[in-house]
């Protein structure tokens, strides 16, 4: 069964996530903070990590903290960023590109 | 879930290409010549060949002897990006690559010298070479997405084989 890690400070989106997730056949372990999930993300075998970034002002610092999170891991998961803002012109999504991470908006 | 059906929709799409790219994903394999049995990549062995280990197939990665003892030590640090001042330092003074091929009797090629201008060159001769031998494997998986380069927070471009490794060892028998 493949593995997602959800890291999403909002704990009613996350459940909420969470749920259609596992109804749809993967296995899913959420974590509200960004610190615990990078040392989880260590530990646990994930196979796509959706992080959702609190505002845009930290978005850079956390496609970069998750990015060394994940150097030592043998089997890289995919990243996804889930962006709950209007976008901003091309420049977040440029930012995903540089850290080879996947950009979405969810309005 | 209307609402959520997008984002689902972008996740299975990541874990199918996944899924896909693991399925094309080969393993790369360094063999060592002249191998001593009981020890494991020490000095006086000799760097074979390279090459990609499909399921079906093996494809040589050709290479000069710089190229393969430069694809020797970013298959061995896999795990940890190295920079092309980290790669000088381990391919001019780790004694694997010192004594390179020491146990050897045809040791006839000069050892090359390793600058950092020349080693950039390298880099990028190393990742053309991965990249025909993925497409004469038929994987589809870019070269850029095998041999990764990025910027780290201090600015320094860091370099990475993003495969499984292996180095097999064929053993001879010293008298």
């Amino acid at each position: 069964m493949e593995r997602v890690l959800i890291v999403d400070p909002y704990a009613v989106h996350a459940a909420e996530l969470e749920r259609v997730l596992e109804s749809a056949g993967y296995g899913v372990t959420v974590c509200a903070a960004e610190r615990i999930a990078l040392d989880m993300l260590q530990k646990d075998r994930s196979d796509l990590v959706i992080m959702v970034p609190r505002s845009p002002v930290t978005l850079g610092d956390t496609l970069a903290s998750t990015r060394a999170a994940m150097k030592i891991l043998e089997k890289q998961p995919e990243l996804l960023f889930v962006l709950r803002w209007t976008p901003r012109g091309p420049v977040e999504r440029l930012m995903g590109d540089r850290w080879n991470a996947r950009v979405f908006y969810e309005g | 879930m209307k609402g959520r059906q997008p984002l689902i929709e972008e996740v299975e799409y990541l874990l199918a290409r996944r899924r896909l790219r693991e399925r094309e994903r080969p393993r790369l394999v360094v063999e060592h010549g002249y191998h001593n049995s009981g020890t494991i990549c020490v000095r006086g062995e000799t760097i074979e060949n390279c090459h990609l280990r499909f399921p079906d197939k093996e494809i040589p990665i050709p290479l000069a002897l710089s190229g393969l003892m430069l694809c020797d030590c970013m298959a061995r640090h896999h795990l940890t990006p190295l920079s092309i001042a980290r790669m000088q330092h381990i391919l001019t003074d780790d004694p694997f690559y010192r004594h390179l091929g020491a146990n050897s009797f045809e040791r006839a090629e000069r050892m090359p010298r390793f600058t950092r201008v020349g080693l950039r060159v390298y880099v990028a001769r190393l990742r053309e070479q991965i990249g025909k031998a993925l497409r004469r494997g038929g994987s589809m998986i870019c070269p850029e997405d095998v041999l990764t380069s990025e910027t780290t927070d201090s600015n320094v471009v860091v370099h990475r084989i993003d495969l499984p490794v292996l180095i097999a060892h064929r053993t001879i028998k010293l008298t």
